[in-house]
């Protein structure tokens, strides 16, 4: 395999983990949303 | 602070969204009619860097607005400020969240097709660069996107509704809204958790092909490929250090909500038991050796707990009228209160109307959160009895006993056990028999003596 592809395939595994992450990342910070009103209810 | 459609900072935020978005506009229209060599790609690192100056923003806007929210939570004093506070809060992350999803998502979208132009441009050599497959990966990240769109609306709706629903039910209604919301929005994040990996298995195959491909289009340098990798891996593990206080908090389950009505007192402490009626709407008698209380304020002597209770009743009638009020007085009192004093405070109650007082327990329930830290609350149950005079009379001193309630209301009370509060000491004693007899289901009315005039 040439150099080239192996970086490019390199590249969208890195892609593919940031796009992981983001997803967790982002439905927490937007979920964290509702903390105030769980904290009132309890 | 400055609030724009509900937004903190909300003329900053919307001022560099719009900015942002229209530098995308004025780059795609110049990629696209560039004749000569394709456009720098730096204009377009540029005008990517407006989008995250944008996404940050919105993200200073909702940590504003969450402060709000936090800080109306530890606000004791006026409950409406504390009200007021939350709910600015809350309009303020849910907007910021919407508002930056949309405009974000528009931004993109116009930086994805300046970039398309500049990219299937031909470079000196006569080879257009054409999109790194790479980039199909962000596709993924669509549904999670949409779902937080769809989570903020979905949370929002009900709470412009409250109005129209009876206070007792408005706890549960936001409950299982937050919850029917979540679960929307956790598909989104599984599917893109799925969508993620299969499009990047897509991408690879597209390289691979490519690659075998002899006409292949010219690639981006090695040394920006190394870069990307770097710096996506970096941004990966710095995503994943920055969730995890907020993903545990997310995902501890809070204890069920507590029933009933909160007290606005909580001492004394009382006997340490629970009983199986709630806590309702109803004026707070405290209760200990040495003190008297009504809602938090000290009271000096029985008869002006009689004027206090009374006048909370004219007060409730003339407000609500007659047919609601619920006769009921919230009895806190210290295990230790000798019973002859606790009677004066019942007889207090009687005289004012005050037909069937619950005996309340208070239990205090402590928990631990990942960011909350110890949170404590005070839990209130109780024993409703009904009061009457020993001697059957009613308050006029007639022989009818005082009844005004319907019928299904008196059958519940036909064979209620009565106790007088001359056969015990303490109110801890008094309060362990009531709660023996009400957990074998029995009704007890406790029988005093009338007060002499």
């Amino acid at each position: 395999m040439k150099r080239e592809t192996a970086l490019q395939l390199l590249l969208v595994g890195a892609a593919a983990v940031a796009a992981l992450a983001a997803t967790h990342f982002f439905f927490h910070w937007v979920l964290f949303t509702e903390l105030p009103v769980r904290r009132m209810m309890f | 602070m400055l609030f724009l459609g509900g937004m903190v900072y909300g003329e900053i935020v919307v001022g560099v969204a719009a900015a942002a978005v229209a530098f995308q506009i004025v780059v795609m229209v110049m990629a696209g009619r560039r004749r000569a060599a394709p456009l720098p790609m730096k204009v377009h690192a540029a005008a990517g860097a407006a989008i995250a100056l944008t996404a940050a923003a919105i993200g200073v806007s909702t940590h504003a607005a969450r402060a709000i929210a936090f800080d109306a939570l530890s606000v004791r004093g006026h409950p409406l400020g504390n009200y007021l506070g939350m709910l600015t809060g809350l309009v303020g992350q849910m907007t910021a969240i919407a508002f930056g999803i949309a405009t974000i998502v528009l931004a993109l979208t116009f930086w994805f097709a300046g970039l398309a132009f500049t990219l299937s441009k031909p470079l000196a050599d006569g080879q257009a660069r054409g999109f790194p497959p790479a980039a199909l990966v962000g596709v993924g990240l669509l549904p999670v996107v949409y779902g937080a769109l769809r989570w903020s609306r979905d949370v929002v709706v009900p709470f412009n509704t409250l109005e129209d629903i009876p206070e007792g039910q408005r706890g549960d209604v936001i409950e299982r809204t937050m919850d029917v919301a979540r679960a929307h929005f956790e598909h989104a994040a599984r599917l893109s958790m799925v969508a993620i990996p299969v499009l990047a298995i897509v991408a690879a195959i597209l390289i691979v092909l490519r690659a075998r491909n002899a006409a292949a289009r010219r690639a981006p340098s090695h040394r920006t490929t190394a870069a990307l990798v770097a710096g996506f891996l970096a941004l990966a593990a710095l995503m994943f250090v920055e969730a995890r206080p907020i993903s545990s908090e997310n995902d501890l389950p809070w204890p069920p909500r507590a029933v009933g009505h909160r007290l606005p007192a909580l001492d004394p402490p009382t006997p340490d038991l629970s009983g199986p009626d709630q806590v309702e709407w109803a004026p707070v008698v405290q209760a200990s050796p040495d003190r008297l209380g009504l809602d938090g304020a000290e009271i000096p002597d029985f008869a002006t707990l009689y004027d206090r209770l009374d006048l909370l009743r004219v007060n409730y009638k003339t407000i609500h009228g007659g047919p609601d009020f619920n006769d009921m007085a919230v009895i806190l009192a210290d295990p230790r209160t000798p019973m002859a004093r606790l009677h004066s405070v019942l007889q207090a109650a009687l005289k004012a109307e005050y037909h069937k007082p619950l005996f309340t327990f208070t239990k205090a329930e402590v928990i631990q959160r990942p960011i909350l830290g110890r949170l404590q609350r005070m839990n209130a149950s109780g024993v409703r009895v009904k009061l009457a005079y020993a001697d059957g009379k009613n308050a006029y001193g007639d022989a009818a006993e005082e009844d005004d309630d319907d019928e299904k209301e008196a059958a519940l009370w036909k064979d209620a056990v009565p106790l007088r509060p001359g056969d015990f000491a303490t109110y801890d004693p008094f309060a362990r028999r009531l709660v023996d007899l009400r957990a074998a289901g029995t009704r007890v009315v406790v029988r005093i003596d009338r007060p002499r005039r």
